[in-house]
Formats: C-alpha cells, sequence, structure tokens
C-alpha cells in the first residue's frame, strides 16, 4: 500500500533540502530552517506522525549544533538528513 | 597536574581522572556522586581565594579552550561539571593533622633541620623491623642495605621537611604523586605527613623515635626504592608550589559564597544556592517573566549579553527558541519560538535528566525532561537554547 502525503509540495522541499544537504550545497541552519517550516505548514491531524517527526529531526538538528564539536556537525546532520529521506521513503511505500 | 587543598586535619586531593586510573581500589569522589555531594565535599576545603589559581590550573589543563575563571564559585562549577563528565576525580584523605606528637619529658637541645634529619635517620634502623612487624610483614634488610636507604634519602627529606616549614604542607601529598602503588600509597603519605610533623617539633628522643617510627612504617607500606623516588619527586614538586595554609573550620560554605558575591559585586539575598536542583536557581515556587529578548535585563559576561532570567543567564538564541510559536519568528530569529517558558526551563534544568558532554573544549549539560531539553554551560548557570522534541 502506497501512501500520499497531504502536503506534497512541503514533501518534495523537504527532500530537496536534505538532498542538498547531503551534497554539501545547504547548511545544517538551512535545512533545520526547512523543517521549521514544515512544522508550521503540516496542520493535518492525519500528518501528526509527520509533524511530530519534523519537531524531532529540528530538535536533534538543534543539539547538534550545540553540543556537538564543530568539525563533526556536517556528518552528524547528515546522518539526520539521511534518516529523513529514508523515513519518507518508508510512508510512502508502507503506507 | 595534581591539587592538594588541606582542612584541618584532612587533604583533598584533585588530579585528572587518566591519574587516579593507575590506583587500585582508589575510595574515589567522581561522577557517580550526586551534585550536591560533590559540591558539599568541595564546599568544605575550597575557603580561600589563594586556591583559584590552583583550580584554574587543573581545569586549564583539562579544558585549555576557555578563559580561565574570575571567581572560585566559577570555577567551582566547572570543576563540577568536569567531574561529572567523568574527566576529574578526587580523593579525601584524613588523619592528616598538622599537630605533631609532642611529649611532656625533657627537651633536649635545638637542632638544626639537617641534624634533626641526621637523627631520626639514626634511629630508622631500630623503628623498620618494628614497623615491619607492625604490618605483619618480615623485615628482611640487611644492615648495609638500611645504609644504602639513609644515604639515598637524606638530602631528599631535609629538603622536604624543610618545605614544609616554609609552610607548603598539603603540597607534600601532591608532591608525593600517583604511582607504582595501590590506595597504599596514601597510607604512606600519610605517615611522611606524621612524620614530617613530627620531625619539625621534636625535641625529645621519645619525639624523635616517634618520627622515625612514621618514617619506617611508609617505607614498609612502599618499599625502599619506592619511597626514595617519591621523596625526590615530592621535593622537586614542592619547590614550585606556592604555600598552602591551614583552612579555618568555620562554615566554609557560606564564607565561599560571601566571597563570590564580593567578586560579583552581588548582595547575599541574590546570590544563587548552590545544592538546588544542578547548582543555581530560583526558590521554585517564583514565577519568572515569559517575555522577549527585550523584556529582560542584560549582562555581559565574557563580551556576551545574556538576560537574566531569575537566577540563571539565558542566550539571545535561548529566549528566541523558548517564544510562543502562535507569535511567529522574533525580529533577527530564523523561526518561530518553541512555546516554552522559563518556569519550564527550570524546571527541566533542576529535575531532568543531564547528560554533560564536551563541545570544543567546552563543558555542556542537556538536560531533559518529557519533551522539552534545555543545553546549559557553567552547572546550569548558562542557558544556550532550548529544544522541544516532537516525541
Amino acid at each position: 500500500m502506497t501512501r500520499a502525503f497531504l502536503y506534497p509540495s512541503y514533501i518534495e522541499e523537504l527532500r530537496q533540502a536534505c538532498r542538498k544537504h547531503l551534497g554539501e550545497v545547504v547548511s545544517t541552519q538551512e535545512l533545520q530552517a526547512t523543517i521549521r517550516v514544515g512544522e508550521q505548514h503540516v496542520v493535518a491531524l492525519e500528518e501528526k506522525q509527520l509533524r511530530s517527526f519534523l519537531t524531532d529531526m529540528e530538535a536533534d538538528l538543534e543539539l547538534i549544533l550545540f553540543t556537538v564539536d564543530e568539525d563533526k556537525q556536517l556528518d552528524a546532520s547528515k546522518a539526520i538528513a539521511r534518516k529523513i529521506l529514508t523515513r519518507l521513503e518508508e510512508w510512502e511505500r508502507d503506507g | 597536574m595534581q591539587i592538594s587543598l588541606q582542612h584541618n586535619d584532612r587533604v583533598m586531593v584533585l588530579a585528572p581522572m587518566n591519574d587516579f586510573v593507575r590506583i587500585r581500589d582508589v575510595p574515589l569522589y567522581s561522577s557517580g556522586e550526586t551534585r550536591e555531594v560533590l559540591a558539599g565535599r568541595l564546599d568544605e576545603f575550597i575557603d580561600t581565594s589563594g586556591e583559584l589559581a590552583d583550580l584554574n590550573s587543573l581545569i586549564d589543563s583539562i579544558d585549555p579552550s576557555r578563559a580561565s575563571c574570575r571567581t572560585e564559585g566559577l570555577a567551582v562549577e566547572r570543576l563540577l561539571n568536569l567531574i561529572a563528565a567523568g574527566q576529574i576525580g578526587f580523593v579525601v584523605l584524613d588523619q592528616f593533622s598538622n599537630e605533631p606528637e609532642l611529649s611532656e619529658s625533657e627537651p633536649s637541645p635545638d637542632l638544626d633541620m639537617s641534624e634533626r634529619v641526621q637523627r631520626i635517620l639514626d634511629l630508622l634502623p631500630e623503628e623498620l623491623p618494628k614497623a615491619f612487624e607492625e604490618l605483619g610483614e618480615q623485615f628482611v634488610a640487611s644492615l648495609t642495605e638500611i645504609r644504602q636507604l639513609v644515604q639515598t634519602i637524606a638530602i631528599s627529606l631535609v629538603f622536604v621537611v624543610g618545605a614544609f616549614l616554609s609552610g607548603i604542607g598539603a603540597a607534600i601529598v601532591t608532591g608525593i604523586g600517583f604511582a607504582l602503588k595501590g590506595w597504599d600509597i596514601f597510607e604512606a603519605v600519610r605517615n611522611i605527613w606524621r612524620f614530617v610533623n613530627q620531625v619539625a617539633e621534636a625535641r625529645t628522643d621519645e619525639e624523635f623515635r616517634r618520627a622515625a617510627f612514621f618514617l619506617a612504617t611508609a617505607i614498609a607500606i612502599l618499599g625502599i626504592a619506592i619511597i626514595s623516588a617519591l621523596l625526590k619527586k615530592a621535593g622537586g614538586n614542592i619547590a614550585r608550589r606556592r604555600r598552602v595554609g591551614q583552612r579555618p573550620s568555620s562554615d566554609s560554605q557560606s564564607s565561599n559564597r560571601s566571597r563570590q558575591n564580593r567578586e560579583d559585586g552581588r548582595t547575599p539575598q541574590e546570590t544563587p544556592e548552590r545544592g538546588q536542583g544542578s547548582g543555581q536557581g530560583t526558590n521554585g515556587r517564583e514565577r519568572l517573566l515569559w517575555g522577549s529578548w527585550n523584556d529582560y535585563p542584560k549582562e555581559t559576561i565574557n563580551g556576551r549579553e545574556y538576560a537574566r532570567i531569575g537566577d540563571r543567564y539565558y542566550s539571545r538564541h535561548a529566549v528566541d527558541r523558548m517564544q510562543p510559536s502562535g507569535l511567529g519568528a522574533p525580529a533577527g530569529a530564523d523561526g518561530p519560538g518553541r512555546n516554552v517558558t522559563p518556569n519550564m526551563v527550570e524546571h527541566v534544568v533542576r529535575n531532568g535528566t543531564p547528560r554533560t558532554q564536551t563541545v570544543d573544549g567546552v563543558v555542556r549539560t542537556v538536560h531533559r525532561s518529557g519533551n522539552v531539553s534545555v543545553v546549559t554551560e557553567d552547572g546550569g548557570r548558562t542557558i544556550i537554547t532550548i529544544l522541544r522534541h516532537g516525541s
């Protein structure tokens, strides 16, 4: 069973931001800002799981920015970007 | 790098945790203790401004990236963070009285230090077998070996005792260092300490004999080679140290706080109470203003401006992230706030689960309670950022 997101344009924007972050085109702060936009944008009750996930990811990135050595931040935030892409793919595939 | 602090007849030795790793069975105060227990222990010993340089030296040896603390209060907070992070440990050794055991018998003429030490060394061959017997061990050294020992340690002993008389009492423990032996080393150090005190004041045969027995006991515990090496090391370390005097036995905690108040320019009523929650804070009943950056009084610390909310200092980033999310992004911020009030922050810092880590040389603690986390520095005194988790 596949699933269609209620906010496809935002999901695509988020995916793009994650890919660009993995390609080191956008910074951790920019990825974090994109996620924060999603928290404001995703308001439907049906997407509360997505909203909660975005809040978690935003907190994880904030934690990385303030509790991880600067030279290790990029690797840590890339792991978050990969996690977001994987989770979106799982949700889309598994419904 | 080790430092030693004396309070009455007890000595506290603080050192990087790596130094303690080599010591077996050491009853260490470390990250396993609660912050209150650690703070209480430190308060007993850290009571004069003279220790600030020592504390900063130890802290800087672990965490050199930050400026040295200007007050002992800040130094203690950083020390507690490093202890909580498992980077510094300390032991408290008792029975290190500065009072020699003096008898009532007729005094012999005054002697200079070399003569005093020589007199004790003359008595050492008689006292060594007794000391071994007392410890339940067999004494097997020959007279020749004892003479060699006496020759080896004589100069070191004169130096150590002389340094002690110059007022470097607690330094002896530091100077002895951690090496070679397990916890026994501190029992040996205690006997050397007693020996040094005794030899400085001894005037009668009985007192000299008692001093010789203390030295013999240390030798019996550690062995001749180690005692010789330790005394040489002690001599070198003592030469590099300044005076560490006897602490008054009054309430050191309150005097510490008073001193910090003076240095911070605060009245006692404004001073955070240690031992509540993570170190500082309000009494838990105060309702703290939930406002924006412009609503709070500001204080500049190390060139950075912080908002003062209750007894804590908040970065601008933290204040922005606390704002109600429905009000939009504060000016200059990159997004709306996370709906966290100062009282929630207070609760999380006091009651949340702390996790300490060093970030680019700065010790930061993440306190988490429910779906809110607070990142702090200086033992919770400074709030760096606020996190709101989704689950």
